[in-house]
């Protein structure tokens, strides 16, 4: 099921906020309506924790995680580290990450299994995000635009990209990714999916503007209609080989 | 009756030739750099509200309730519906950069947006004598229209004149041109609620408070609504400006005025005399 929120009037949710299938991180600040439109949905099942990084509420665009790990740039503080470390379930590993490019929400699309990253992300930290987030990583633009983490939102079921994004793009990212891929746009027409949508496998949170229409495909890409939350945060993804037997 | 546009016909952009809006007033304006002798010529634009203006009217109108979080989304909807009276001005490109329109308060109170702006007004107006009149004024069954006044901070002065022409005109024509009498009666309005911003100087403790004088108008003609206006009260504004260097010393507030609609005509004059 997609909903739609906003965070102190504004659409960008996906700035404030990081939604991966073990855990929720979201911004201090926002008022509790943005808090509990998340705890409503999610508290059920997996932790729905407050923080910041590095002093700022520009959380989703500064951290990058999966059910596996969490990446943290090198400006969060000891505390926010400690804190975040304590929220979080035990098999998720938190790792702060010395990087040039600290912004790696927006450097970094991932799932479970596949990463996107900036081009000109540093070597140690590639290996870094393979280790930590236990993922294959790509080296990838979309649309010509390095910025993958702001571009391009993956969950295990599918993808949403950069309306720009060509057919042949779109193939070999969708190959790459092993997920059904799509071009299209959230909060009525802005390109900028990673800012205004966060998904998991079985929900999604877009910005107040976003369209029916625009909602409708989140939810028909991402495959959210008929999901069911503890399903997917147990099952291991079935192979293609067993889809075709 | 045909709706009468007067005003210079700029030359349109294929682009913009749709049966749909027309770009009636326009006013071309000299900037000079005093410095460098360098003129630079813009040209702005009035245009109806159309659905793709949404993102540019929603960042105008983004502390229009300073910090609340309310409708916004459903307001910049309620703006951007009534193309009949209503003007997004544009520099040339496709982003507003000012905005100008009337709301009659009754016709549209059921909405989400209209009812958070009366709450916020009520609210700011709990330590003012001027409550009861704005509480009469939302329950009134007289046509009082919300005008909605936004721009850029350093959109020149010569803008003002067509810009308020454009408006009162619009209104004028509204209630000659609305399809149904129910609609025609709904811009006849008597009274007109105006919420700015002003800036006051931070008096110290020891010293009275003045709460009359002594405003500092961010928009000049908010200067000549309040001196016509019936009542008005002020509130403390939350949310920040970009200015807080230049504005050391001076607190920021928010203006309600009530200005009657007879006074609309003194207003159009005065307004013209300001700039020439």
């Amino acid at each position: 099921m997609a909903t739609r929120a906003q965070f102190e009037n504004s659409s960008d949710i996906g700035v404030f906020s990081k939604l991966t299938n073990a855990y929720c991180l979201v911004a201090i600040g926002g008022s509790e309506n943005f808090y509990s439109t998340f705890e409503s949905e999610l508290a059920d099942h997996i932790p729905v924790v407050k923080v910041s990084i590095s002093g700022t509420r520009v959380i989703g665009r500064m951290c990058v995680g999966n059910k596996n790990g969490l990446l943290l740039p090198n400006s969060t503080t000891d505390q926010e580290l400690l804190h975040i470390r304590n929220s979080l379930p035990d098999r998720v590993v938190v790792q702060r990450v010395e990087e040039r490019l600290s912004a790696l929400g927006n450097c970094i699309a991932t799932n479970d299994y596949v990463s996107l990253v900036h081009t000109d992300l540093d070597k140690e930290t590639e290996e870094l995000v393979a280790d930590v987030l236990g993922v294959e990583v790509f080296r990838q633009t979309i649309a010509g635009n390095v910025l993958v983490g702001s571009y391009g939102v993956f969950s295990n079921r599918g993808g949403l990209v950069h309306p720009h994004t060509s057919i042949e793009d779109l193939d070999e990212l969708s190959s790459l990714l092993q997920v059904p891929l799509v071009a299209g746009t959230v909060n009525r027409g802005s390109d900028v999916i990673g800012a205004g949508l966060i998904v998991n496998d079985w929900t999604a949170f877009c910005g107040l503007d976003t369209t029916t229409t625009e909602l409708s495909v989140v939810e028909s890409v991402f495959k959210l209609r008929e999901s069911q939350p503890s399903a997917i945060v147990n099952e291991m993804r079935a192979s293609l080989i067993d889809t075709l037997a | 009756m045909k709706n009468k546009r007067k005003g210079k016909e700029i030359a349109s952009d294929p682009s913009d030739e749709d049966d749909d809006h027309d770009a009636s007033h326009s006013s071309d304006d000299e900037e000079s750099e005093s410095d460098e002798n360098s003129t630079v010529n813009v040209d702005f634009e009035f245009f109806d509200p159309k659905p793709e203006d949404y993102h540019g009217v929603k960042l105008l109108l983004q502390n229009y309730l300073d910090d609340c979080e309310w409708d916004l989304a459903g307001f910049v909807n309620l703006i951007l519906g009534q193309t009949r009276v209503g003007t997004i001005v544009k520099a040339g490109g496709d982003d507003p950069i000012g905005l100008i329109t009337a709301l009659n308060i009754r016709r549209y109170k059921e909405l989400p947006s209209i009812q958070a702006i009366r709450d916020f007004l009520v609210k700011r107006a709990k330590n003012s004598p001027e409550l009861s009149k704005l509480q009469a004024l939302w329950q009134s069954d007289k046509n009082v229209g919300l005008l909605v006044s936004q721009r850029l901070m350093n959109v020149p002065l010569e803008l003002c004149p067509p810009l308020h022409d454009a408006i009162f005109d619009e209104i004028a024509w509204a209630t000659e041109d609305e399809p149904s009498v129910e609609l025609r009666e709904s811009f006849k309005f008597q009274q007109y609620l105006i919420q700015t911003r002003v800036y006051k100087e931070k008096v110290p403790k020891k010293q009275p408070v003045n709460e009359d004088g002594n405003f500092i108008f961010i928009k000049p003609e908010d200067e000549l609504f309040f001196q016509l206006s019936s009542w008005h009260f002020t509130f403390p504004v939350q949310a920040e400006t970009m200015l807080a260097h230049q504005t050391k010393g001076l607190q920021l507030l928010g203006l309600v005025m009530a200005v009657s609609a007879k006074q609309i005509k003194a207003f159009r004059s005065k307004l013209k005399g300001l700039v020439c």
